[in-house]
């Protein structure tokens, strides 16, 4: 059975200009290159008449090479790793037909390590006779050439480039971190027929041959529980909606809401406690909508990131605390969460699809919030993904009753329900190189004072995604916004004992290590994480490629 | 190598192809996705002889999936804009206790500030509020507190001796830890705690003359918290009350919660292990 989507009647216009545009375009010039200088490796962006088209990289010269392009034409390429640094002409040639040239300078090399595979995804699938299935997979990548290899385990399979995302490094120098991301890549891969329900190991070879890590993806067993953007909602839902019991009701109307088969979704319902003396505005919930959607997630045909479907409508009654283990305790103003889950979520209908968040006063131990994964009996490391969570500063101080510290600590609690640390590999809670909101130096970065964030560094420029930006005495930039992120992996690594504290935690941002008052030692040694020795060995870590999807139908680590 | 153009599958379809005919040029706009229609499109600019027959082989062999289920985006490259938030917020500038509290207390400095440990002259106090003004100097400044006691118990009102305050607020392990202790000599005015450790909570206030300790959790899971004041010692559940007995009259406890993370959990705690929240205050003597 081939699922055939659905065609949208702006589609059907768009295929037909197009097609017919064809038949009366001429030469392929080429408008613009995007950027028109940069170092080997530079993933470039072609402005112009690019369908069906081939670049050419220095044209009309000797040492012409066609260079790989895109599904469906040369609407970008990557500068090849042989270049000299110097002016190149590139040209557009399409049945013989070439357009007018532009020139991309090559400058200084940078450094440029191995692909990083992060997803797997799916395009189209086709369930066949015999249990088999053939699906178009989306393997997307960091610092992935265009023209890069996939390959499903060990052989190369058909693959060419789709769509692209540039990374902003906001001007930190590339050497002074661990592993500088330029851009993001998708490719389209197809392994060809294979059991339903198998599992597949994919890498993604550059044109250097560098291979990257590899990933285990198990292939679609029936329509049914197709998903093939990997949110953990079937394909079938998300286009026709959920119903939650069978009756043949629909119970939450997921297109109607904004649900898409091929861009993850996150449900989420947030209750806001009544009462609060700083309940969070809109701006709170948007900057986090807006921090998933700008999650360097690759879709194929829809907008690139995570949509967050959120509904703050609900309300529970005020109580001075309230934790996810503990008994109700009225006297002392306590409350369990789950009571209160019980009470307002309609678990029949959402406990399958929707993360759950109580916006509270407090928690017992005045932290910040909580998600069910920190939760683990085990006690050793989260045990899977989360469902819930709780939002509990309204006491905090002023300087914390604000939209960034709402946002940052909405995603970190979020993050957590996603499977993510506070120290990246570790549950360490200031692990300085690991540039994320689930760092307890991002979080709530911007209430803390001056000495508070002297003594907890971070990559600054990342922080405040601003070139240049310096804290100066630990004092922000003036009228400078905060990123809300989570990590991407770039930082550098941090050994306890070989500090250089004028390389800082990057760009070269001195960092006075040792407290010995001042940030010029190359050699110096520190205990970062209070442990007693100087033998650790801190580095940064790729949240979003490690995002797990799936605490809804676990409901959470604690099964509620 | 031209794409195959569809019919139209309604007369819907041909009024658009219609519209779309009259503004075609050399293209200019692209569509928003466009979706495959065979495998020269793909191949176009594909180079590498191998790999194009890796496609040509798959296809021949029936081993591609459909290619019109491929929807394509037409803007292939994009940067990544992060998400960031102003730093325009309005911060409150005062303070008050949330409706439905059993028992607070909040504070707002103005300016803001981190820790003062000395005496304040009040400007104002009555039973929800205390106006607290430092004295000049480095640190000059208002510090206000609201509060509310359980149950509808009332302060005393402080004597004409000189008020001490001592006051800290901070974010450490992702918890607040605030203290607004007012003492008179030297025994709690209103004093309220709400701190953590990375080891169970004990901790003396020699303003005060008061200490206070977390005790394990017991059969039933509940961690007390012990109180020492004035000679006696009171150990509370919480959400219990208690007093303790002085000179001057009566000191009552009320203790609202006590976090104790088991060992095990330590490393997974979000905010601080262990976790202390209790208020004091000089209990308003009866009228005789």
């Amino acid at each position: 059975m081939f699922r055939r989507y659905p065609r949208a009647i702006g589609n059907v216009v768009g295929c037909l200009m197009w097609s017919l545009t064809l038949v009366a375009c001429g030469n392929p010039n080429i408008n613009a290159l995007d950027p028109t200088n940069g170092p080997r490796r530079t993933l470039v962006r072609v402005d112009g008449d690019t369908v069906f088209a081939t670049a050419r990289w220095d044209a009309g010269t000797a040492s012409e090479v066609a260079v790989p392009g895109a599904f469906l034409g040369a609407s970008m390429f990557s500068v090849p790793g042989a270049a000299g640094n110097g002016a190149h002409t590139v040209q557009l040639e399409r049945n013989g037909r070439r357009g007018t040239t532009a020139t991309f300078t090559v400058t200084d090399p940078v450094p440029f390590g191995a692909p990083r595979l992060d997803r797997v995804s799916l395009g189209g699938t086709e369930f066949q006779a015999g249990n088999m299935v053939s699906s178009w997979l989306l393997v997307q990548g960091a610092n992935v050439d265009v023209g890069a290899e996939v390959l499903v385990d060990g052989v190369v399979v058909p693959t060419a480039a789709v769509k692209a995302l540039r990374n902003d490094l906001f001007g930190v120098a590339p050497a002074t971190l661990g592993n500088p991301l330029y851009h993001h890549l998708a490719l389209i891969a197809a392994p060809g027929p294979r059991a339903a329900g198998s599992v597949i190991n994919v890498t993604i070879r550059n044109l250097d041959g560098m291979v990257s890590n590899a990933r285990a993806y198990t292939l679609p067993a029936d329509a049914a529980s197709l998903d093939s953007d990997g949110d953990d909602i079937p394909d079938e839902w998300e286009r026709n909606g959920f119903d939650a019991n069978g009756d043949g009701t629909i119970d939450v109307d997921l297109p109607a809401l904004g649900a898409d088969p091929f861009r993850p979704d996150m449900l989420l319902e947030v209750d806001i406690m009544q009462g609060l003396t700083n309940p969070p505005g809109v701006a709170v919930f948007q900057a986090m909508q807006t921090a998933f959607a700008a999650a360097p997630y690759i879709n194929l045909a829809s907008s690139d990131g995570i949509n967050v479907i959120i509904d703050t409508t609900g309300t529970v009654p005020f109580w001075q605390t309230i934790d996810m283990t503990g008994a109700d305790n009225p006297a002392g103003g306590f409350a369990n969460f789950y009571t209160l889950k019980t009470a307002n979520f309609n678990n029949a209908n959402r406990g399958r699809l929707y993360y759950y968040c109580i916006w509270a006063n407090a928690r017992p131990n005045g932290s910040s919030g909580l998600s069910d994964p920190s939760q683990n009996p085990a006690g050793t490391d989260f045990n899977g993904p989360g469902d819930d969570c709780i939002v509990s500063f309204d006491d905090f101080g002023a300087a914390f009753q604000t939209a960034r510290s709402g946002a940052e600590t909405l995603m970190h609690e979020l993050g957590h329900d996603f499977q993510q640390r506070h120290g990246g590999a570790t549950h360490f809670q200031r692990n300085p190189t690991y540039n994320s909101v689930m760092s307890y130096n991002w979080q709530l970065r911007s209430g803390q004072s001056n000495a508070t964030r002297v003594a907890r560094p971070v990559c600054v420029p990342f922080y405040y995604g601003q070139t240049g930006a310096v804290e100066t005495g630990g004092a922000p930039p003036a009228m400078v916004g905060t990123v809300i992120d989570y990590s991407d992996g770039m930082g550098a690594t941090l050994t306890e004992n070989a500090l250089n504290e004028p390389n800082g935690v990057c760009n070269n941002v001195a960092v006075d290590w040792n407290g010995n008052g001042n940030s010029t030692d190359a050699a110096a040694s520190a205990d970062i994480n209070g442990d007693g020795d100087t033998t650790d060995m801190w580095t940064d870590f790729a949240n979003w490629a490690s995002l797990v999807f799936g605490g809804p139908r676990l409901n959470g680590a604690n099964g509620n | 190598m031209l794409a195959i153009v569809r019919a139209p599958r309604s007369a819907v379809h041909i009024v658009l192809l219609a519209m779309s005919i009259i503004p075609i040029g050399c293209r200019t706009q692209e569509p928003a996705v466009r979706q495959v229609e065979n495998l020269d499109e793909v191949l176009a600019a594909v180079p590498d002889a191998a790999m194009r027959e890796r496609w040509r082989t798959a296809q021949a062999e029936g081993r591609l999936p459909p290619l019109e289920s491929l929807r394509l985006p037409t803007q292939t490259v994009s940067l990544r804009q992060r998400a960031t938030v102003p730093a325009t917020d309005q911060q409150p500038t005062t303070v008050r206790v949330p409706q439905g509290a059993v028992a607070d207390v909040r504070a707002i400095a103005n300016p803001p500030i981190a820790n003062y440990d000395g005496t304040v002259t009040l400007d104002s106090v009555d039973q929800e509020r205390i106006v607290a003004r430092l004295p000049d100097g480095a640190q000059a400044g208002r510090v206000e507190v609201a509060y509310r006691l359980p149950q509808g118990a009332t302060l005393a009102p402080p004597t004409r001796q000189p008020v001490s305050l001592l006051f800290s607020e901070s974010i450490a392990s992702g918890s607040q830890r605030r203290i607004v202790g007012f003492s008179q000599e030297r025994a709690p005015l209103l004093w309220r705690i709400s701190d953590g450790d990375s080891k169970p909570y004990a901790r003396t206030f020699a303003a005060a003359q008061l200490s206070v300790r977390q005790n394990a959790p017991g059969s039933d899971g509940v961690s007390t918290v012990t109180i020492s004041y004035g000679g006696r010692s009171i150990t509370l559940r919480p959400g219990e009350r208690n007093r303790a007995r002085d000179a001057r009259g009566e000191i009552e406890f009320f203790l609202e919660t006590s976090y104790y993370t088991p060992a095990a959990s330590v490393e997974l705690a979000e905010g601080d292990p262990y976790h202390v929240r209790l208020i004091a205050w000089r209990v308003q003597a009866q009228a005789k």
